[in-house]
């Protein structure tokens, strides 16, 4: 029983960081029509940012946000210069994002080294939450915090902001929506900008658990893509439930079975895509 | 329909005349082995092809038939006792099963969701030949003498080996030639550019494609079998996402509309890669590099003649702004 | 007595909350020239594309030759001897003209999906994609590539790959579109030329074309058909002037 219990906090704490970096990507892939290759290495970038700012003395929380805004800065330049110009050619710009995952992928084993490099955890979240027999690790509890935080922040942000009326015009509709008034080119470098900041936070945030190492960006990559694929495309709730249900059904195969963790995987996939290829909660066909 | 100019019909009647002649005036066997890695390559590049270049469908996820096939034909062989003859069928067979499961999931979507899902499904692969050491050795792969030597040819001579691949290749590129220019073929291409018309004209589109994907999964299956005989190893690199954007590269690289293409794409990233990894680590990012510098400045390739990829990239799938009606792909139950 | 060629009954077609198409029936017999009219947005294009396949109804039934189609594909209902034209121009702009026929043809054959034998051999197919160009009258522009040629020849072409399947219900949707008086009078003749027994709906804006060439017309407005009976009536009718100025 504890194992459950145990393994279902891991499982949600993982979910959780799934849905920061799932989040981003279903948010620029929404609105933009970018399926943003480049994500899973935008996440490892934050997380060694975040690093090395640590390693020089400034707080997690402080890291936390350097991350963020570093790949923030990343994702305008790399919106406005290289995706812009490919405008209207969605597979041009997949394998452009593809291209660019390399280059950062390969540019921080260049500056990090190959070593796996744990993050430490802020002092004040170490420990655990001890109920009868059974210790929560503190951190997992708040990682899962932020994530609902997170969550419940974008949800305002798209229904109750004028910011996201006008991401949800653009949606729904996006020449309508320029037709109407609404910046898109603006929305779009916001958007794209928000997107990268959550990878680089989620990645910082994400240190004290998995650490960081090369290949972080090819483990976390996928794992978005089958979240969005069983979330559905646009939506936030499917991309919550479905971060969830992949960090669950990861953290107990991993315990399990481990040789066959990634087997699990593939189910959700292939049940969702063979009957509701829309994802659970999408309004739209992939 | 392809359009071989005569130019292009030249140049690779001299490459292909090199190709033959090469041992004859190469004195090293690393050469051998390269232009063998080259062969190799060009299979599975033509077999991408038929996907990108014939089909319009860009996937992300070839390595996974190249890399099953590989991961078979040696623990077959080597670790569960199979023939020679036994093991290479029963790869085959099993990776082009594989291929018609993963037509049917990833057809369940077109363009970016295509390539997402072949993405998705490709490195689920990867972890899984990762993870399960005990099937897979895991991070050390899987080795064994798997070479044959069919009729007592002794295939681990270098020279015999690449006229081994090289009869493969030939076949590779006969009937994938026949395939372009049979009415399947043509149904493909006819798909590619107007679904819609070809769906009003009585074709089943959806059927199309997936046959045409399983075609595709069986040459990347050749192409694997002959990997693991020159490398009698295979990791879980072979089935890792740089693995299938290689592949990717080398039809983009060659140009996508031709039969040619993929081989000539094959040859540059290889003796690319080989000459790199010779002077630098740096391989990763040369590859993402050269991806962007393409898409962004060649993206007719290197090979001339070819505009299919600028097509294939300007095709809007699935927006919803750029529909006017919705969802072409809506199969009624 | 043989079944109509097309049957539609309460067919309803929502587009998120716009109805394209209201509760629309109608009765096509075999061998009937019937002429959907109506102002822009009156639904036509939509009612087409719910009989063609491309979509299905909201609500509603669709029988073509009796059998209900509603739930078939596209291509199936092709199968059943069904062919279009379109107003955009959807064809094979980097292949020949025969080649743009010969697909035609091609889909009903299995040909389709044998992937060893090459079409070029295929002697009778290219014989009779040629035999269709010239039945339009665009065969001396057989090897020409579909880029190359004028509007008024692609839609011919048009015209050419949908009777090349020989179909028994051919929708045409719109095929004056964009031509010149001498165009038109070209279309007009290979139209009237089509045998009887091929039961074809038109939508078509010309009007004098239009009404010589039809048995019987359909109005439509706003998703619903409004007046519908022989040239006679529709242009007698008030409702149709209605429809067409507003009063």
């Amino acid at each position: 029983m504890n194992f459950w219990v145990i393994q279902g906090l891991n499982g949600l704490a993982f979910g959780s960081l799934l849905f920061i970096l799932a989040s981003g990507f279903s948010l620029i892939f929404g609105l933009m029509r970018i399926v943003n290759l480049s994500h899973g290495a935008y996440f490892m970038l934050g997380a060694y940012v975040g690093l090395s700012a640590i390693d020089a003395g400034v707080n997690f929380w402080l890291a936390i946000l350097i991350g963020g805004v570093a790949i923030a800065v990343l994702g305008a330049i790399i919106e406005r210069f290289i995706l812009r110009r490919l405008s209207g050619q969605p597979l041009a710009q997949v394998l452009v994002t593809l291209g660019i995952a390399f280059i950062i992928a390969d540019a921080c084993v260049w500056m990090w080294t190959g070593d796996p490099r744990p993050v430490p955890m802020p002092s004040e979240l170490t420990g655990a939450f001890r109920v009868q027999h059974l210790a929560f690790p503190i951190y997992r509890l708040f990682v899962i915090g932020v994530a609902f935080t997170l969550a419940a922040a974008l949800w305002f942000l798209l229904e109750r902001s004028r910011l996201g009326a006008r991401i949800r015009a653009g949606v729904d509709d996006l020449s309508m929506a320029r037709a109407m008034g609404i910046r898109t080119s603006i929305l779009f470098s916001v958007v794209f900008c928000l997107g990268s900041a959550l990878a680089g936070a989620g990645g910082v945030l994400a240190g004290p658990i998995l650490s960081v190492y090369p290949g972080l960006d090819t483990d976390m990559l996928p794992l978005a893509l089958v979240v969005v694929i069983l979330g559905g495309i646009g939506s936030l709730l499917g991309a919550l439930i479905g971060s969830l249900i992949i960090g669950l059904i990861y953290s107990y195969g991993q315990a399990l079975f481990p040789d066959l963790a990634y087997v699990i995987l593939f189910l959700p996939m292939v049940l969702v895509l063979t009957l509701r290829p829309t994802g659970l909660f999408g309004r739209q066909a992939i | 329909m392809t359009r071989t100019s005569r130019a292009q019909m030249v140049l690779s009647l001299v490459a292909i005349a090199a190709l033959v002649a090469m041992p004859w005036l190469v004195t090293s066997d690393y050469y051998v082995n390269i232009a063998t890695q080259i062969v190799i390559a060009a299979i599975l590049a033509m077999s991408l092809n038929v996907l990108v270049g014939f089909g319009g469908m860009i996937s992300l996820g070839h390595a996974s038939y190249l890399g099953v096939a590989a991961y078979l034909t040696i623990y077959l062989t080597s670790h569960a006792g199979f023939g020679p003859l036994a093991g290479a069928l029963a790869a085959i067979a099993a990776t082009t099963v594989l291929a018609m499961l993963f037509g049917y999931l990833a057809l369940r979507a077109s363009g970016l969701g295509f390539l997402m899902i072949t993405l998705a499904l490709g490195q689920i692969l990867w972890g899984i030949a990762y993870r399960w050491a005990s099937l897979t050795g895991g991070d050390n792969g899987l080795g064994g003498p798997v070479r044959p030597h069919p009729f007592g040819v002794d295939l681990m001579n270098p020279t015999a080996f690449f006229y081994f691949t090289l009869i493969f290749l030939a076949a590779a590129f006969w009937l994938i030639s026949r395939f372009v220019q049979s009415g399947l073929g043509q149904s493909l291409q006819g798909t590619r550019d107007q679904p819609r018309r070809m769906r009003a004209l009585g074709y089943n589109v959806w059927l199309i494609q997936w046959l045409s994907f399983v075609f595709a999964g069986f040459w990347g299956a050749i192409a694997g079998l002959l990997y693991a005989y020159y490398n009698q190893f295979v990791s879980p690199q072979t089935l890792h996402l740089t693995t299938s954007a290689e592949a990717l590269l080398m039809v983009i690289a060659g140009g996508t509309g031709t039969l040619f293409g993929p081989i000539v794409g094959a040859a540059l990233v290889v003796i690319l890669k080989n000459v790199v990894s010779a002077y630098i680590t740096r391989w990763l990012m040369l590859l993402g590099i050269i991806f962007v510098t393409i898409v962004m400045f060649m993206p007719e390739g290197l090979v001339p003649g070819t505009r299919r990829l600028r097509g294939i990239m300007r095709k809007s799938q699935g927006s919803p702004t750029t529909q006017a009606l919705p969802v072409t792909e809506e199969r009624p139950t | 007595m043989t079944a109509p060629a097309l049957e539609i009954t309460g067919l309803h077609r929502l587009f998120g909350g716009l109805p394209a198409v209201r509760d629309v029936s109608m009765q096509v017999p075999a061998g009937e020239r019937r002429l959907l009219l109506g102002p822009n947005g009156a639904g036509k294009t939509t009612l087409f594309n719910l009989i063609a396949g491309d979509f299905p109804p909201s609500r509603g039934e669709i029988r073509i030759f009796g059998q209900n189609v509603t739930k078939k594909t596209a291509e199936q209902r092709t199968h059943l001897g069904m062919a279009r034209t379109y107003q955009i121009i959807t064809l094979f702009a980097a292949n020949t003209l025969l080649h743009n026929v010969v697909i035609s043809l091609m889909g009903l054959r299995t040909l389709r999906f044998n992937p060893l034998s090459d079409i070029r051999r295929q002697k009778t197919l290219w014989e009779e994609a040629r035999a269709t160009l010239a039945v339009v009258g665009l065969e001396h522009l057989a090897d020409r590539r579909v880029a190359d040629t004028s509007y008024g020849e692609r839609r011919r072409l048009e015209i050419a790959m949908a009777i090349a399947q020989k179909p028994k219900l051919l929708l045409l949707d719109e095929p004056l579109a964009g031509l010149s008086a001498d165009e038109r009078r070209d279309v007009q003749h290979l139209l009237q030329a089509i045998p009887r027994d091929v039961t074809i709906i038109m939508i078509e804006h010309d009007m004098d074309v239009a009404l010589a060439f039809a048995d019987v017309i359909t109005v439509m407005h706003r998703g619903r058909i409004v007046v519908e009976g022989n040239r006679a009536d529709v242009v007698a009718d008030p409702k149709t002037r209605e429809v067409y100025l507003g009063h």
